[in-house]
């Protein structure tokens, strides 16, 4: 375990230093020839050990004994963790991965918060968003955290409520819209088939306005 | 503390200003100098000032820059010989080191099957492998004469080798072991080897730079050291050989300076030390090597030898207080000149070594000094050795010891 870490830690920091990819060679030798069932090399283990209580000795004497005298404990409580961190993390990044093929984002059940992929489609800006709410200035940062949600939220209700105005041959060709995101043209697209498509964003707004007077009221 | 006997501290500070290493921040601790030792501005300077105003090639060409290459090398030549004492300049060889040297004695000295060459149990892999080669060639018998318990030159034993096997051609022996200190008896050695006509080969490595020596007074057949060990560049060395013995040899390498004529079928090979010195020598080295020496002769061996014996003596004085550490050789650090060898109990060497290099940037040698025969032969994995030299200080030693505890304190 202790070449395998080595290999994996001195690979990463051998991609900004000459000195750690040699250590990174030996930590693969050393991995190589447990892998043969012949010992790994004392020298290389040592020499880590070493550093390491070395760096200690010069710094706190007191903790340099008590790494030296638990080293092994410490070693594999030490390698065990960055092992799970690897399978944790890698476990994410497939899942993700995975996600983002499908759902074009990382994250489906938020997309903002995605760095890849499409996102969320965007029919207005968020400071107009905010302007056509005509919501008073939030008085603390819980009001604060709420507004900034807000204009994601009422997108998201246009486009719903827009989508069970569509007939099934047009909602087909508003999923391909929506997958390339463009929200200029997503609003040309549903002007032109929902007649009452204004009244439509103009019933949003004034239920989200409503809906989000009475919330903070009521929270008061 | 040794303060009686320590040299004046101020000149030792003030020789230490002609370092270039000792002035760098942080300063390091530098016990390795066994290994090799650090350089004086007056060793760099001699070498740059071959390189960058005279370059030439010496013994070839007439021009100014040739001649003078060849005349200040000669004259180091002369310097050399003055410096260990030999009757004649022409008894001195450049070599590349000392390996190179006692190598060019095991493949140019006329053995014969089943000659045998004696040496200790603590010589350095570079006075083992060219016999043990030779001995695999089946030319020659290759014989140990192995230490007392307190690994010092066991001359009884010697003697008795000596009057039971009629065949010893040569005895080989390290002058000072790299691994304990110990000074041989070399003198000693010499006359008993002589009295039954064998050679003597003495490699001088670790004794040159510490001890005044005397070739005519030791009356050795060769002798070898290395220049980086004694302040001079890495890539120089000596072979010491008696003038009709150093005829007598084989050319060990041939090439462009060591003939003074060739033809399609023969050639006539040049006097020593030249038939010994083939191709472009280093000169740079062997300037190098001579400005070493008039430096070392400015210090005095009675102050290097005061100074290490201060050094040595303190250090091993506060390891007798920690019972962990057993010390390689001699009790008496007298007996060990400028080495501390030893073991921490529990402790591994290599880490050791690391330890004090992170955590102080003390440097010394862990592992087996090249003298692996010694420790395999006693099954010990390795050791930890300080070496010292005059520039070392006592607040260095007692930086040194207050790690030392430290790390027995892990």
């Amino acid at each position: 375990m202790f070449c395998l870490v080595s290999l994996i830690i001195f690979s990463i920091l051998g991609i900004f230093s000459l000195a750690y990819r040699k250590m990174a060679k030996e930590a693969l030798a050393c991995l190589l020839r447990k892998f043969s069932f012949r010992p790994c090399r004392a020298d290389f283990q040592v020499k880590i050990r070493s550093k390491i209580i070395g760096f200690l000795t010069k710094r706190n004497l007191g903790l340099a004994s008590f790494v030296y005298q638990r080293y092994q404990l410490l070693v594999s409580l030490f390698s065990f963790l960055i092992l799970a961190s690897f399978v944790v993390s890698g476990y994410f990044s497939v899942k993700s991965l995975y996600n983002l093929a499908i759902y074009d984002s990382c994250t489906p059940e938020s997309p903002e918060n995605c760095p890849f992929g499409k996102g969320e489609v965007c029919l207005f800006l968020d400071e107009a968003v905010m302007k056509e709410l005509d919501l008073p200035a939030p008085a603390d940062e819980l009001t604060a955290s709420v507004y900034q949600r807000l204009p994601t939220i009422v997108q998201r209700r246009i486009v719903l409520s827009a989508t069970q105005k569509l007939s099934q041959g047009e909602q087909i060709e508003f999923d391909k819209l929506l997958k390339n995101g463009d929200g200029e043209e997503i609003q040309k697209f549903l002007s032109v088939r929902i007649p009452d498509f204004k009244n439509v964003i103009k019933d949003e707004f004034q239920k989200l306005r409503e809906e989000t007077l009475e919330t903070l009221n009521l929270e008061k | 503390m040794p303060s009686q006997t320590m040299p004046d501290q101020k000149e030792i500070e003030k020789i230490r200003e002609d370092f270039p290493a000792l002035k760098q921040d942080p300063g390091p601790v530098y016990f390795d100098n066994a290994c090799t030792t650090l350089k004086p501005y007056f060793v760099l300077e001699a070498e740059r000032e071959y390189e960058e105003r005279f370059t030439a090639c010496g013994e070839r060409s007439a021009h100014s820059w040739g001649e003078k290459t060849t005349r200040l090398c000669e004259e180091t030549r002369r310097k050399i010989a003055k410096f260990i004492g030999a009757r004649k300049p022409e008894e001195i060889v450049f070599v590349k080191n000392a390996t190179e040297g006692i190598n060019l004695v095991a493949h140019s000295l006329d053995f014969k099957e089943g000659d045998i060459v004696l040496t200790s149990d603590k010589e350095h892999n570079s006075n083992l492998l060219p016999w043990l080669w030779q001995a695999k060639q089946k030319k020659l018998k290759h014989g140990i004469v192995r230490s007392r318990s307190d690994n010092t030159f066991d001359l009884e034993k010697f003697k008795e080798i000596l009057n039971r096997e009629k065949n010893i051609k040569l005895v080989s022996v390290v002058h000072t072991s790299n691994l304990d200190g110990h000074t041989f008896p070399v003198k000693e050695i010499i006359k008993i080897a002589h009295q039954k006509e064998i050679l003597v080969l003495l490699d001088s490595t670790q004794t040159v730079p510490h001890q005044k020596i005397n070739i005519k007074d030791l009356d050795t057949d060769f002798l070898v050291f290395s220049g980086h060990k004694m302040l001079g560049p890495t890539g120089i060395g000596v072979l010491y050989g008696k003038l009709e013995l150093l005829q007598q040899l084989n050319s060990f390498i041939l090439g462009g300076g060591t003939v003074s004529n060739s033809f399609y079928d023969d050639y006539q090979l040049l006097e020593p030390p030249q038939k010994f010195e083939a191709g472009i020598q280093n000169y740079s080295g062997i300037l190098g090597l001579g400005a070493a020496v008039d430096y070392l002769g400015k210090i005095g061996f009675e102050k290097i030898k005061k100074q290490e014996e201060s050094l040595n003596s303190y250090i091993t004085e506060q390891f007798k207080q920690m019972p962990e550490i057993k010390i390689i050789g001699p009790a008496d650090p007298k007996e060990r000149g400028s080495i501390v060898a030893f073991n921490i109990k529990d402790k591994n060497p290599q880490e050791v070594a690391e330890i004090l290099n992170t955590s102080a940037n003390i440097m010394v040698r862990a592992g087996q000094f090249c003298v692996h025969s010694w420790f395999n032969g006693r099954k010990i994995k390795s050791a930890v050795r300080a070496s010292f030299y005059f520039y070392n200080t006592l607040p260095e030693a007692e930086i040194f010891v207050k790690n030392i505890q430290k790390i027995i304190k892990l």
